[in-house]
């Protein structure tokens, strides 16, 4: 029987922006589903970063000066972090409340959630003069919080310089081991020579763990942040209390002024409780405890309905992380591509779609990035079920009776997900694969016992993107990349080449075909297949007016935020 | 008494030591590793800072000499540092105690001064409407889980008044009224399933003493029947309940973790499930070290109190 050429068929069809699309036909879009303001502004609109910027990027809408009120405290609630140091504790949920004490190179605008359009933070400009010279020019008026040792000195290039340095011996080194050398050129410009050419450079720096700027004195005196956190943002350390509170005050002397003629910000303080249990979560919010919702898993739909129903906005609005099967390649079985085909081709995403997420989920391939990764179509057609194809493949590599464990854990719902597992296992099973299920308790058994020996078979785990693509390519796929993040085992050097190639090419258009060439190349190998992923939902009281926040809780603008206390 | 008081100190010692053992041995087979927990999600996992945080906590060592280098450390009062807040353990343990100690505490005692009297009444009418209400009752607080009733006293008010206890906790001796905003809810979630457990001791056990032969002494005596009940039979009946109490109290101190998840309160029992998730071994040791001392030290304290209960209990 002749084999159908699906792979040459649907790599033909792609290359419009994924989330233009989606924006089109509403799937993937960001909209309101309860009262209140406008926020849907430009949810399609692709994105890549700039080689260079000035603050006249800076598009982010801003209210009128007499609409704002100043006073109240921002209450959030988070899974608690058992240190205030992102670099030790990555896994934490102290990201979103750092992001209002330290400050960031650049940022991402924060019109859009999932928006990936850098603007600029502390450096007012930036520019390439090559593609491994980095000029950066930083805000005259930005000052350290008036603290021990800090005391409200000025923010200087040499911190810059400090800050790569620093960063180098942390679990950070990877995003600026890079940088080879920094010249400082002057208080208030910096130029950072890297040592080849690597375009997501410029992505690591807006918000994030990588991005923070920590301050010299405090890491020299205490070693780490662990305990304490004083920057340069709109708000310092009130109180913390490891895996329970983190309680942060307006600075009274932040350098940035407000719509209203006075220093930023509006609001007095920003407080973070730990709240674990979902339905408590809910709850809380429901009554009016909390502001709003701000972690990347929100409520189900369900329960973003009854939100919306008491008055809540609720925001809609891609995952920005698909759940991909992982198939271990040092399993001999998956060395023959059709096997790997074949378990592609019978995964059911529209049952994942509708059975799991109850409807409130869309296909998506490997990078679930806006502007990075295919167009809907190409996604809708490369993602369809075939199990007479399937089994056909499965067949002509003379695979019979073919038995698969599929390791998942329970937990966190941005991770695996028991419930995808076993509509996979069903599927599967319909091409005559038995997939038994081994369902771990947590992220962290798995990873000790399965993924790190690379003893699965298939693993179901999302991508785990970043704000760059090369974040997922680099981390999931390069031969060179630890056991720990190549979990799968892929070495290959075309790939490996393909993946270089688009993090060396610096000019943002040509960049854009080369990740598409990789999702191509990975569409043809099917290391791993894609699945899905849910829509999330993002509720928030009409009270709080905030910019949108990217996916990961950068660009989080908590100096323009500010509370109607009449709402 | 001061040779069987001697032995149980003994006896606790080496229990004591046992528990820490235990725990030790199960944290280190346990499925997942202490270095995994802190940096595997970190966006790119380093081998070489994976070792050198091993190294850095002590982890590169063997099993033996971890135990022996904690075990060191606890009789000269150190008992280590969190893996991950980097903060003594000591100190941890003593912000968040108060919480789950101040719950228990409540609840065993609301539950006590419910599920006395319930219980009295229902053994004294037994097999009449009183006690057949009062064993329903008693018999749903057992069968539906503290979780079901937490849950349900948290969503409903939120639904139908937007209304939830604050979350977090305030020590009562710094925002007495606040404090208990907090707790209030908590202690009668938690006081659902306990009292069920003293309503049904306290009426059997005053059902085995009103079938005592000077009960009906008593009775046969024409003494008023509420002299017979209460000054009788209660005294008599109490061993058993005093000697639940105990056992109740340290275990709603160990296993409040779910009521302090639900309703969102800091305590010894939720930061040692986050320390666990963590594994954060100096953590979950510590804990599980102290929560070994008050279940010893309650039961020892209340097997010394029968002999203040009933003078007929000697120690030898």
């Amino acid at each position: 029987m002749e084999e159908k050429n699906y792979w040459q068929k649907r790599i033909s069809r792609r290359r419009l922006l994924k989330y233009s699309g989606l924006a089109a036909t509403g799937a993937g879009a960001a909209y309101i589903v309860g009262c209140g303001d406008d926020d849907d502004d430009d949810g399609g609109e692709a994105t890549t970063p700039a080689a260079s910027g000035t603050a006249t990027a800076a598009a982010t809408p801003t209210p009128a000066a007499s609409e704002i009120k100043r006073g109240g405290t921002m209450k959030v609630f988070s899974p608690g972090a058992a240190s205030l140091d992102p670099i030790i504790d990555p896994s934490g949920g102290q990201r979103f409340m750092l992001s209002a004490v330290y400050g960031t190179l650049l940022d991402y605008r924060a019109d859009t959630f999932g928006d990936t359009e850098i603007v600029p933070g502390h450096a007012e400009e930036w520019e390439y003069a090559d593609p491994t010279t980095l000029t950066l020019k930083l805000d005259p008026r930005i000052t350290w919080s008036d603290e021990d040792p800090m005391n409200g000195r000025p923010f200087t290039a040499e911190d810059i310089a400090w800050n790569v340095d620093y960063k180098k011996t942390t679990s950070e080194a990877t995003t600026w081991d890079i940088v080879e050398s920094v010249d400082v050129v002057d208080d208030n410009t910096v130029t950072l020579h890297l040592s080849a050419p690597f375009a997501p450079f410029l992505s690591s720096l807006p918000g994030g763990v990588a991005g923070f700027l920590y301050p010299r004195e405090v890491i020299e005196r205490d070693g780490d942040m662990k305990n304490t956190a004083i920057g340069t943002g709109p708000m310092m350390l009130d109180s913390f209390e490891p895996t329970s509170l983190i309680r942060l005050k307006a600075r009274p002397d932040y350098w940035k002024d407000g719509e209203d003629g006075d220093a930023l910000p509006y609001l007095d303080g920003l407080e973070d409780t730990a709240v674990v249990e979902y339905q408590t979560r809910v709850a809380r919010l429901q009554a009016g405890e909390f502001d709003q919702w701000y972690s990347q898993a929100g409520p189900n739909k369900i329960d973003a309905e009854a939100l919306a129903d008491a008055g809540m906005d609720v925001e809609e609005t891609p995952f920005l992380n698909a759940k991909v099967l992982w198939m271990n390649m040092l399993d001999p079985i998956f060395e023959d591509e059709r096997v790997r085909k074949a378990i592609h081709l019978l995964i059911d995403r529209q049952q994942i779609i509708d059975t799991v997420y109850d409807g409130a989920g869309y296909k998506t391939a490997w990078l679930d990035l806006p502007g990075w990764g295919w167009d809907d179509a190409t996604v809708a057609a490369a993602l369809e079920r075939n199990v007479e194809d399937a089994v056909a493949m499965l067949s002509a590599a003379g695979v019979s009776d073919l038995s698969l464990e599929l390791v998942g854990y329970t937990g966190a719902a941005a991770g695996s997900d028991p419930d995808v597992d076993a509509v996979i296992q069903q599927n599967l099973d319909d091409g005559g694969i038995t997939v038994n299920l081994a369902i771990q308790p947590d992220y962290t058994t798995v990873l000790e016992n399965y993924a790190k020996p690379g003893t699965f078979q298939i693993y179901v785990q999302h991508s785990g993107s970043g704000g760059d693509p090369d974040d997922f390519f680099r981390r999931r796929y390069l031969s060179t990349q630890s056991d720990t993040n190549n979990w799968a085992r892929i070495k290959d050097t075309d790939l490996d080449a393909l993946i270089e190639a688009q993090a060396q090419e610096v000019d943002p258009e040509a960049r854009q075909e080369k990740v598409i060439a990789v999702q191509d190349y990975l569409y043809e190998k099917m290391y791993s297949a894609p699945t899905s992923a849910p829509l999330i939902f993002k509720p928030r009281w009409p009270r709080l007016h905030m910019s949108a926040q990217h996916f990961s809780s950068r660009a989080v603008r908590i100096d323009e935020a500010w509370l109607d206390s009449d709402a | 008494m001061t040779r069987y008081i001697l032995g149980r100190l003994l006896a606790a010692v080496i229990t004591l030591w046992i528990v820490t053992l235990l725990a030790f041995v199960a944290l280190r087979v346990a499925p997942g590793d202490a270095i995994d927990a802190k940096i595997g999600e970190a966006a790119f996992y380093d081998e070489e800072y994976a070792e050198e945080l091993r190294s850095e906590l002590g982890l590169d060592k063997s099993l033996p000499e971890q135990y022996i280098q904690w075990l060191g450390g606890v009789l000269t009062g150190d008992f280590g540092t969190s893996f991950s807040s980097d903060r003594p353990t000591m100190e941890l343990l003593l912000k968040r105690a108060p919480a789950s100690l101040e719950m228990a505490i409540f609840s065993v005692l609301l539950s006590v001064l419910i599920a006395l009297p319930a219980g009295i009444v229902a053994a004294h009418n037994s097999n009449r409407w009183p006690d057949q209400l009062i064993r329903v009752i008693a018999t749903a607080g057992l069968a539906i889980p503290v979780f079901v009733i937490g849950t349900a006293m948290i969503v409903i008010p939120a639904r139908e008044w937007s209304w939830v206890p604050p979350a977090g906790y305030d020590y009562p001796w710094d925002d007495p009224v606040l404090n208990i905003r907090q707790i209030w809810l908590p202690v009668l979630a938690l006081s659902s399933h306990i009292v069920a457990v003293f309503i049904r001791v306290t009426r059997t056990s005053m059902l085995d003493v009103f079938n005592e032969e000077y009960v009906t002494v008593a009775r046969s005596k024409g003494l008023r029947e509420s002299v017979v009940v209460y000054r009788h039979a209660v005294k008599n009946a109490l061993i058993p309940v005093v000697s639940i109490t105990g056992l109740l109290l340290a275990a709603t101190v160990g296993g409040v973790v779910v009521t302090e998840r639900i309703f969102s309160i800091p305590g010894l029992g939720s930061l040692t499930l986050e320390a666990l998730a963590n594994r954060d071994y100096a953590q979950v040791q510590t804990n599980v070290f102290w929560i070994a001392v008050a279940v010893i030290g309650i039961n020892l304290i209340t097997d010394l109190s029968y002999g203040l209960i009933d003078p007929r209990v000697r120690y030898g």
